[in-house]
């Protein structure tokens, strides 16, 4: 069999016969590797551990002072009232960023807590399935989709069906 | 005619919102009631559902041989009851020595011993010979249940080939939200109205939930926009399916063919643009006709295509039909033939028709007949190995798998290829890599690897737990060889 280029490096070479040919199979990823054997082993790496907080503390308290305001700014400019999920899907995470950011300046538990428990408020309406173009469960494909999406495929910003 | 690969791409993307939602659909649930318990917060999507089970079994698999058995007398292919089965076959293609219980193998090891040592001329006690008695009845019996066990196992295997894609299960949610069928709003996304759901065996239909949208063959389904064949200047083209890239080869079908193309034949490159084209280098089909297809099965890596030919009046009406086994990775291109011609069509002519075993330097049996030698007019083939050449340049083996020969005719206009006879059996092709020599270790690896064909894969994902390191070992357990061969070579 053929494995595409990509693969060679995933194959457990301890477990995998390579033979090499005088001319590859080709296709449009590169040269094929050919592989013996019914049995394919591949390991894929883990990839790198990802956190909300920041792996590096801003020393500067000039800077810090700056975007506390920002924050304060912020947290009231845009509501997340958008009625399609793509517009909101955008409002809702930034808003979230706010409070991740407040919370590791440490801006005050009761601060935190304020622009969190609106993000509740607002994610709890699409939730409910209240919201404009709220959502709906597909039964011939399954999963959860904005209505709109169903008949227009230019919803959502082109996502639509 | 230049088909580039951005066809199954859009396909994709047209459902990108379907597709999105269905990693959401509830697995969780529906894996404890069937009984395989995750380990841990991870989990696979749905899709592979089927396989989950089979990995946490991973280590057990030699003790659970036996109790697996009676496990599969009782199941009457309702998806429940189908995964241990699946999880048997890996085990089987995974151990080889698959055809008898581990425990019953060593009985008859020992057994044997018992038997060879009685023919060596010492003459046994009588107490010995009561016991050869009682032993050979054991193994009589053990033979027997060895020999059920067989037999459950390619029926199981069989049904496998039939029911390996996912359970059927209605798609239901326990959201809050309204659920819409696509047809009830008349939505144009429905995969009623996108793809041709006759193409699916009726078997089929109910395990294609949801439906696979973005499968590499499902431009083979997806139905054609009448508007588009005006615009287009070919019209038997315009028949034909979209591509369908089965690397290293791409695929096309109608009604009556299965186009096969190596694309990277005609690849153009400009310094910014590499491209493959499609051209439909040969038709596959049978002399007798097609009078329907069907999708057969699909999993992960591969798809099942039959084209049945018309019932036989002279036998029986028996039913005379041949399925193409396309498996991503395969060099060579598989089809199963049941009491039908195979019928090579080539794009223009073939140029010639030779023996592999006249330039490499082993080769199987074969002898070609021509009418008059001086112009290479040729009439026919007969053999198991066959290095056919098209005047587009492109060179082929064609191999008959059974071992048995078979004459294929060529005809008069050179453009086809035709067996003379139906024909019961498995007929493979591969194309010579432009560049190979046809001794060297490409052709010699064609050759020797040929007579093991794929016709469907198994995807596991195995999460392994390392102190602070969690690696994800993908285990391909691909391509469960045709089990008769490999129990018979």
């Amino acid at each position: 069999m053929l494995a595409l280029p990509h693969h060679k490096h995933a194959l457990d070479a301890s477990k995998t016969t390579i033979p090499v040919f005088d001319a590859p199979y080709k296709c449009i990823k590169g040269d094929m590797i050919p592989v013996v054997g019914n049995e394919w082993i591949a390991h894929v790496e883990p990839l790198t551990d990802v956190k909300l907080e920041s792996n590096v503390e801003i020393t500067d308290s000039f800077v810090v002072d700056i975007i506390k305001n920002n924050i304060k700014q912020d947290e009231d400019m845009v509501e997340p009232t958008a009625q399609d999920i793509y517009g909101f899907g955008k409002e809702i995470a930034r808003l979230a960023q706010l409070a991740l950011l407040a919370d590791e300046l440490k801006m005050g538990k009761a601060f935190v807590q304020g622009i969190v428990t609106k993000a509740h408020t607002y994610l709890t309406s699409w939730l409910d399935g209240k919201s404009g173009d709220h959502f709906v469960f597909d039964q011939d494909l399954g999963g959860v989709v904005s209505k709109g999406s169903l008949q227009n495929s230019q919803a959502d910003f082109g996502n639509g069906w | 005619m230049t088909n580039t690969y951005s066809s199954p791409q859009q396909v994709h993307n047209m459902f990108n919102s379907g597709n999105s939602g269905n990693s959401g659909y509830g697995s969780t649930t529906d894996e404890s009631e069937n009984g395989s318990p995750l380990r841990g917060p991870r989990y696979l999507p749905v899709y592979d559902t089927p396989l989950l089970g089979a990995t946490i079994d991973n280590d057990d698999l030699s003790e659970d041989d036996a109790s697996d058995d009676s496990d599969h007398e009782h199941s009457n292919g309702d998806a429940v009851n189908n995964i241990p089965i699946h999880f048997k076959a890996m085990a089987l293609s995974k151990k080889v020595a698959w055809n008898l219980p581990p425990e019953n193998m060593s009985a008859m090891i020992s057994e044997n011993d018992a038997l060879s040592s009685s023919r060596t001329g010492k003459y046994p006690s009588r107490s010995r010979r009561r016991n050869h008695r009682w032993m050979s009845i054991l193994v009589a019996c053990v033979v027997v249940v060895g020999l059920v066990a067989i037999t459950n196992l390619q029926k199981h295997l069989h049904n496998l080939d039939k029911q390996h894609f996912r359970p059927t299960k209605e798609l239901t949610s326990d959201l809050p939200y309204p659920a819409i069928s696509r047809d009830s709003i008349n939505a144009k996304g429905s995969p009623n109205r996108m793809f041709d759901m006759d193409l699916f065996v009726p078997d089929m239909k109910k395990t294609l939930l949801p439906f696979p949208t973005g499968a590499f063959w499902t431009n083979f389904v997806l139905k054609r926009d009448p508007s588009q064949n005006s615009n287009n200047n070919q019209d038997w083209a315009g028949q034909l399916s979209d591509p369908v890239i089965v690397y290293p080869y791409a695929f096309k079908w109608n009604q009556g063919i299965i186009a096969i193309s190596y694309p990277s034949f005609r690849r153009i490159v400009q310094p910014y643009v590499i491209q493959d084209v499609f051209w439909p280098d040969i038709s596959f089909s049978v002399s007798e006709g097609v009078v329907s297809r069907k999708i057969l099965s699909y999993d992960h890596l591969s798809v099942t295509l039959r084209m049945n030919a018309p019932r036989i009046a002279t036998e029986n009406e028996a039913v005379s039909f041949f399925d193409m086994y396309m498996v991503q990775g395969s060099p060579y291109i598989t089809g199963k033939f049941t009491r039908s011609s195979p019928k090579l069509d080539a794009l223009s002519v073939w140029d010639k028709v030779g023996c592999v075993s006249d330039y490499a330097h082993v080769g199987g049996l074969c002898t070609i007949s021509k009418a008059d030698d001086q112009n290479n007019f040729y009439v026919s083939m007969t053999g198991v190995q066959f290095l056919i050449t098209q005047a587009e340049g492109q060179q082929w083996i064609l191999f008959v798998n059974d071992g048995v020969p078979i004459t294929f005719l060529i005809t008069a206009d050179r453009h086809t290829i035709v067996t003379a006879h139906p024909y019961t059996g498995v007929i493979r092709l591969a194309i010579v890599p432009p560049g190979a020599d046809l001794n060297g270790k490409t052709v010699n690896n064609l050759l020797n690897h040929s007579s093991i064909y794929p016709i469907a894969s198994k995807v596991l994902i195995d999460y392994e737990d390392v102190p602070k390191v969690t690696k994800l070992i993908i285990s391909i357990f691909l391509f469960l060889c045709h089990l008769f061969f490999i129990f018979f070579s």
